[in-house]
Formats: structure tokens, C-alpha cells, sequence
């Protein structure tokens, strides 16, 4: 095996300069005006981009991987990974200037935070419609969301697998748990999991590195959550892609130094990322060519072979227009943005947007429903406090509609909750002082102990959930815009009264003081930023996008595997699912070529 | 263990060579100190005004700086010039014409000849605490400007946070713990002797 650490470390040297950059840029961009001809192109750099470009890579393919964004290298272009609140403006605080521009992006809250805005879209340059509202949170740089992801990562189950057959709710998944089981095994080796193995059928488990602790709080609000109820639901820490112990594959990946600033890229490469992880592993094969500020707009289709020949590219800055050809194309672009580049691909055979024939594509969205649950403030821990601040919390697998007594009549499927316990910045005496020495005194002492259950819950899949093209309202390369409209169901909201009850009772029964339970409404779907549906598979081609192995049904050299295969939901975050039915594809892809060649 | 001591030293150090000063000099040290910072969005008898209002909300005691030392007025303009919008902007400057307005004994009175009392007064009239009712708020529920307590309020949280976020105060009054590198709970006295995390 060649030294990969030389290879990787050519990557960072090519990077830190910019003369050197330009010339490898210009370099690659050489070669590939020589030569558009690949075996394999990947459209996007983000958790399943970077997968894609990984397998396909070290299958031996040459493979041309796109992103419409710019480049983000690994640690040198996280330029406020290092910053504290009084090297930021405004203590951080998200500018009325940021807030104009980025004005959907800061529907959250948190993204136009200033150590984090530059990895959001700007929406006057990037803009989408709205019939209902939807949030549609995202950034176009190179590494995708995978650099702003929340790390969360569980596996789906039988449980989820089998939902939609069970309830006769939209279409049957195509594969089963033991179909990725091995994928998941494989992914999570690779990127690094940490949490805690708890043996239940409907909450597999991982392979996973050794858990981050709970608090005293946490620890013991577990006790009672056992202690005060009989129907076997628990609270675990979260299981979450970070290094707990020794390192991983790829750009100098180390353990997690918990300082909670992820978000902002982490100069430890202690949490996955593409840039850290996935493409410097394709780079280090020699047979990947990465061209950002790429926009693909179409999937070119032959009439004679039925497959797809190539990819339609718009350079973002120079607006020329460039054509490569590969045997095979993958789609990893994001749920939305893979639906509006298919959408986009008209022809004789697919008038409608290609691998479009049940007329599916683009609809059935899904994200999860939260912003519900309850708080509470725990008392008799005022002489405890924590060290560290650890980007993960506690997390409450699924104990709804599982059979028996968890059964609920109201509602189907379930949710998770996620939170923690945290003490307050400072005292609440702060809010009892006007002014003086002793409000001097209450801002620098902790307060009490906060804790929260957030409530994450499934959505059903529903048709009339969708997004569409908007063929009168151009971009500036001149694509259309995608519209959304979009909102969760009556499901979703029965769900979201269990949701806020069942954290009130636990809460409760822990025996802490002034419960109060939430609810922002599910005003509008998005916010999750786990877009999910828009082309999902099944096993009939009249009523799914794509196959088992996700390849579009008639079109089977185009794979399509980011957040829009998923059949279901899951309560689950979903982009570990992501991974591994990416690398699961690619490996399939890769293997029916060689066969081939 | 370490780290609280030499938290402990940084109090007593500071504790020994500072003497708690009178309000009143803290008002004439905090003139010349800030006398060559130009404001961008405050008038100059807003910015005299919140400068010695902040020191009356956090002021100078044995361990700790006045909030004008660490440069709070000026992060509250700077964070009224580029965070707030544009309404908000037109609704604060009412507010502090209302609030000098009400500052002041007499309409003839010069903005720096306002007293301690004048301020404290002012405060102890209008600054809501917890359970308090705000009663200019209640009897015009709708009305898009702030009462006298919302704006109060404002600038007190305005007050905190820019000296929470100041780097004397997160580096050397709070416990500044920047790269962890582990996670636990523990005693609070052995963490961080009490105080709170800066970060």
C-alpha cells in the first residue's frame, strides 16, 4: 500500500499556497479540457459526495467529482476555528448585513452566527420559491454540509425498513436491516462514531468508539427514566461522529479537544468531514480530479444506449459552459438539488425530467419535526459543575409504536429525543439585581441547571409534499429556481402532542422544578435540515425513482444517493444512512463496471 | 487545582492594588478615557450618557474592572450600528431621547453635570427585576416604540453581554478554558472556584 501520509500531505502543500493552488488548478482544469472523458463523475463534495468519491476512487475509477461551490481546504480555510467572542464583532452576533443577505439561511438562528455564516449560502445570490414556507438551509463550498452536519448518527432498523409495508403508507423500501448492515460497519469504522452499545432490536448497534460521559445531571436523569418507567424506554449519551479515542484515516484526524466549535470547521479533524476524511482518501488514489465552482444543471441521456453519457456544467465564475462524459454519474448534490438537476434533464424519453416516469420525482419531501419537548431547572446540584463543552448530548431512543404497551392509537411511527443538561452562563440572580457590585458578582457565577428533551419525530411521506421548477424565475446562470411547497401532516402534529406530554412526565418525574413544555408549532419543514424523499426507491418503477441499489430505474448507470432515495423517514438523524448507501452504490457501481470492462 | 489558584492570584493581585474608587471618579475617569472614541451611531450626549450609565450598572469593584474599561460603550454602539435593524435603530434613538430627556432635572441641565443620583434614580424607578410589572408596556400593549423598561432592560443586557464578551473579562476575570480537551462534571469550587466559564 502506498504511504498514503506523503500523498495526503502533497494535498496540503499544493493547498497552502496560493500560487500552487492556481497553477494544480489550472492544471486539472488543462486535463480536462484534454480530456472530458471519466469513468465515473460524482456531483457534490458533501457526506455522500465524498463517500461516492472515496469507493469509486479506490475501485480504481478515474473519477471527475463536482461542486458548484468553492474550494474549502481542510483546516486552513476554517478562518474562525481558533476565534473567541471578543476577536468576533458583535461578540458573534449574526449582522444586520448578514441577516439581509442570508435572510432564509438565519431562519435557524444559529447559522449566520459570525464564526459560522461564511458556510451559508447567500440567498440573494442563490434564492428558491416558497408556496408554503420551507427553510432550506444550506452551503456551496467544497466538503457540502458535511462541515456543518450535527454529527449525530444512528442507524435505521427493521423497525424503519418495514414501516411503510406495515402501515401501507406510500411505497415499500426495496432493501432490509441485513442489506446495510455492513455498509453501516464499514462507514462508521472509517468516519468514527462514538457512544454506548445498548443491544435493542429497534436501535441497532454500532461500531462504535468509546461514549462521551453524561453529566450529573444527565446520569441522573437517566436513573429515573429507568427507575419511573416500565416500558423499557432509557436515555444514552448521543452517538456522534466524533474521535473519542486514538485517530482515524485521513487529513491528520485526532481525538475530540470538546471545545463545541464544530461548526466552524474543526482544526483537530476531530469530527467526520469530507474535507478531513473522505476526499483526501479519493485524492490519495490519484484517480480524482476535483473541479469546484462547477454547477451541473443536466444529466445528458442517450436515446440509443438508455444510459446517461454525461454531465451539463456551468462554471459559477466564469459562466462557461463545459460537457463531461463518464460511464457512470453520481448523484449526490443534496435531496433538492439532485431533484432539480433530474428535473432539469428533459429529453424524448423522459419529457418530464429524467428517470420521472412515475411522476414522483420531487415529491414526497420529508425533514423531521422538532422544536418540541419540555424544560426544566434541576435542583440540589449548585456545587457541581462541568469541565470541557461537549458538542453532543443525551439522547432517548425511539419507545413509541413499538409493540405491546408502547403502542400508541393516535398517531404511527415515533421520535427520539435529543438535549442535555447544562448550567446556565450566569446566576439567576441577574434577572432580581438592577445594577451594582452584587449584579457584578451575578454575571460571573453560573446559574442554574437547565434541562431540555427536544423531541425529534418521523414524517410521513406525502405525495403532495413537493418541489418543482420555477422556468420564469432565473438565477444568474440562467437555471430555473426550485419552488417548495411543502408542510407536515396531520400524523406529524397528533405525534407532536406525545412529544411535549411525554417530556413534561419525565421531567416531572425526575423530580425537577418549573416543567414547562414547548411547541414552535412545526411552522414550516426545512429547519431540520435533513431533507429527504424527492426521488425514493421501491421496487416498482410506476411508483419510485430509483431501485435498491439506488440506481434511477431506467436509466441504471445514474445513482442517486443523497437524501433523496429515502423511502421513509426514520426519527433518526440521517445522514450515517446517507454514508452508507452511498458507499454501498459505489461499490455496486463499481463492480458492474469491471464486469463490464 | 492549578488554574483556581492562579485565579485566586489574579483576585488578590488585583484585589491589593486597586482601591475600590468613588462613583464619582469613576464619571471623570471614564470622560477622559473615552473622550477620543467617536461613536457610530451615538450622538455625543448618548455616548455620555451610556458611558456612565453602563459603570452604574457593572461597576469597578476590588477584583473586577468598570464596564467602561472594557470598552462596553463602545460595543454597544458598534452592536446597535451593525446588528440592529434599521427600525430598531430609529426605535433606540427615541428611546435615549426619551431617556436623557427624562435624565435630566431641568431642560437646561448639561448632559455632563448629571449626577449619580440623577442615573440611580432613574434606574431604581424604571429597571424591571423579576416579577415586576411594566406598566407603560401594559397600557399600550401595541405600541411598536420600548418603554422606558424595555429600553433599561436593553441596555443592561446590552451591558453584560459586551462585558462577558470583552477579552479582559473572558481571559482573566471568568475562567477561560479554551481548548478543554476532555469532558466530565465535577466540584464546582475545584473546577473553576465558583466562577463562570467565559467560553
Amino acid at each position: 500500500m502506498a504511504d498514503k501520509s506523503i500523498i495526503y500531505s502533497r494535498f496540503n502543500l499544493e493547498s497552502d499556497n496560493n500560487i500552487a493552488i492556481k497553477t494544480t488548478y489550472q492544471l486539472i482544469t488543462k486535463t480536462i479540457m484534454e480530456n472530458h472523458q471519466f469513468d465515473a463523475i460524482v456531483v457534490g463534495t458533501g457526506i455522500s459526495g465524498g463517500w461516492a468519491a472515496k469507493e469509486l476512487c479506490e475501485n480504481g475509477l478515474k473519477t471527475l467529482v463536482l461542486e458548484r461551490g468553492r474550494m474549502v481546504k481542510h483546516v486552513e480555510d476554517y478562518p474562525t476555528a481558533h476565534l473567541d467572542p471578543w476577536d468576533l464583532p458583535n461578540g458573534g452576533k449574526a449582522s444586520r448585513e448578514t441577516r439581509e443577505r442570508k435572510h432564509k439561511q438565519h431562519r435557524t438562528g444559529y447559522t449566520t452566527q459570525e464564526a459560522r455564516q461564511h458556510f451559508f449560502v447567500d440567498d440573494l445570490k442563490h434564492p428558491y420559491n416558497e408556496e408554503r414556507r420551507f427553510d432550506w438551509i444550506r452551503g456551496y463550498h467544497v466538503g457540502g454540509r458535511s462541515l456543518m452536519w450535527g454529527r449525530q448518527s444512528y442507524r435505521l432498523s427493521d423497525v424503519d425498513f418495514e414501516a411503510n409495508k406495515k402501515d401501507g403508507i406510500a411505497v415499500d423500501w426495496p432493501v432490509r436491516y441485513k442489506d446495510i448492515e455492513p455498509w453501516y460497519d464499514k462507514v462508521e469504522e472509517y468516519i468514527g462514531v462514538s457512544g454506548q452499545n445498548l443491544g435493542l432490536k429497534h436501535f441497532p448497534d454500532q461500531k462504535l468508539l468509546k461514549p462521551m460521559n453524561l453529566n450529573c445531571v444527565e446520569e441522573h436523569l437517566q436513573e429515573q427514566i429507568s427507575e419511573k418507567f416500565d416500558d423499557d424506554r432509557l436515555l444514552t449519551i448521543g452517538r456522534t461522529a466524533h474521535i473519542t479515542e486514538g485517530t482515524k484515516e485521513g487529513l491528520g484526524r485526532s481525538t475530540c479537544q470538546y471545545r463545541d466549535r464544530c461548526m466552524r470547521g474543526c482544526p483537530y479533524g476531530a469530527y467526520f468531514s469530507s474535507n478531513s476524511s473522505t476526499l483526501p482518501a479519493a485524492e490519495a488514489t490519484g484517480n480524482m480530479t476535483l473541479r469546484p465552482n462547477s454547477i451541473v444543471h443536466e444529466v445528458i441521456y442517450d436515446e440509443k444506449t438508455k444510459q446517461a453519457t454525461g454531465v451539463r456544467v456551468i462554471d459559477a465564475e466564469t459562466k462557461k459552459k463545459h460537457v463531461y462524459h463518464a460511464k457512470v454519474i453520481f448523484l449526490c448534490a443534496s435531496a433538492m438539488a439532485s431533484a432539480s438537476i433530474l428535473l432539469q434533464s428533459k429529453s424524448e424519453r423522459f419529457p418530464n425530467g429524467l428517470g420521472n416516469d412515475s411522476g414522483e420525482l420531487g415529491h414526497n419531501i420529508m425533514d423531521h419535526h422538532f422544536h418540541v419537548g419540555a424544560q426544566a431547572t434541576a435542583e440540589g446540584f449548585d456545587d457541581k459543575h462541568i469541565k470541557g463543552r461537549r458538542a453532543n448530548g443525551i439522547y432517548i431512543p425511539r419507545f413509541r409504536n413499538l409493540g405491546g404497551k408502547t403502542d400508541n392509537k393516535d398517531f404511527l411511527r415515533g421520535y427520539g429525543y435529543q438535549g442535555g443538561a447544562s448550567r446556565e452562563d450566569t446566576s439567576e440572580m441577574v434577572a432580581e439585581l438592577k445594577y451594582g457590585p452584587k449584579l457584578v458578582d451575578a454575571i460571573l457565577k453560573p446559574g442554574e441547571w437547565n434541562v431540555n428533551l427536544l423531541a425529534f419525530g418521523e414524517t410521513l411521506p406525502d405525495h403532495s409534499n413537493r418541489m418543482y421548477l420555477d422556468e420564469n424565475k432565473k438565477d444568474e446562470w440562467g437555471l430555473p429556481t426550485i419552488t417548495f411547497d411543502a408542510a407536515f401532516g396531520e400524523n406529524e402534529f397528533k405525534m407532536r402532542k406525545d412529544m411535549q406530554e411525554e417530556a413534561i412526565k419525565m421531567l416531572k418525574a425526575a423530580g425537577y422544578k418549573n416543567v414547562r413544555g414547548y411547541d414552535n408549532g412545526g411552522k414550516a419543514m426545512g429547519l431540520g435540515i435533513h431533507e429527504m424523499g424527492t426521488a425514493r426507491m421501491g421496487k416498482d418503477p410506476k411508483t419510485s425513482v430509483l431501485n435498491k441499489y439506488n440506481q434511477i430505474h431506467a436509466c441504471n448507470n445514474v445513482y442517486v444517493t443523497d437524501g433523496a432515495f429515502m423511502t421513509s423517514s426514520g426519527c433518526q438523524n440521517p445522514s450515517l444512512t446517507y454514508m452508507a448507501f452511498t458507499a454501498r452504490a459505489a461499490n455496486h457501481a463499481a463492480k458492474k463496471l469491471k464486469k463490464n470492462a | 487545582m492549578k488554574r483556581r489558584d492562579a485565579l485566586k492570584n489574579i483576585g488578590l493581585a488585583a484585589g491589593f492594588t486597586i482601591a475600590a474608587p468613588s462613583l464619582l471618579s469613576i464619571f471623570q475617569s471614564c470622560t477622559t478615557n473615552t473622550e477620543t472614541w467617536v461613536p457610530k451611531f451615538l450622538t455625543p450626549n448618548e455616548k455620555t450618557v451610556l458611558t456612565d450609565l453602563v459603570d452604574i450598572i457593572l461597576p469597578k469593584t476590588a477584583s473586577t474592572p468598570a464596564a467602561s474599561e472594557v470598552n462596553v460603550p463602545q460595543f454597544i454602539d458598534k452592536y446597535i450600528d451593525e446588528v440592529l435593524s434599521i427600525e430598531d435603530q430609529a426605535i433606540t434613538r427615541t428611546a435615549f431621547e426619551r431617556l436623557i430627556a427624562t435624565l435630566k432635572p431641568n431642560e437646561t441641565t448639561p448632559i455632563d453635570q448629571l449626577t449619580e443620583d440623577n442615573y440611580t434614580a432613574i434606574l431604581d424607578r424604571y429597571l424591571l427585576v423579576k416579577g415586576d410589572i411594566d406598566i407603560e408596556r401594559e397600557e399600550n400593549p401595541e405600541a411598536k416604540s420600548m418603554t422606558q423598561s424595555e429600553f433599561l432592560g436593553q441596555l443592561k443586557w446590552l451591558t453584560i453581554t459586551g462585558y462577558r464578551n470583552s477579552e479582559q473579562v473572558g481571559e482573566n476575570i471568568l475562567v477561560y478554558d479554551p481548548i478543554p480537551s476532555a469532558y466530565y462534571s465535577g466540584d464546582l469550587q475545584e473546577l473553576t472556584g465558583g466562577k463562570a466559564y467565559s467560553l
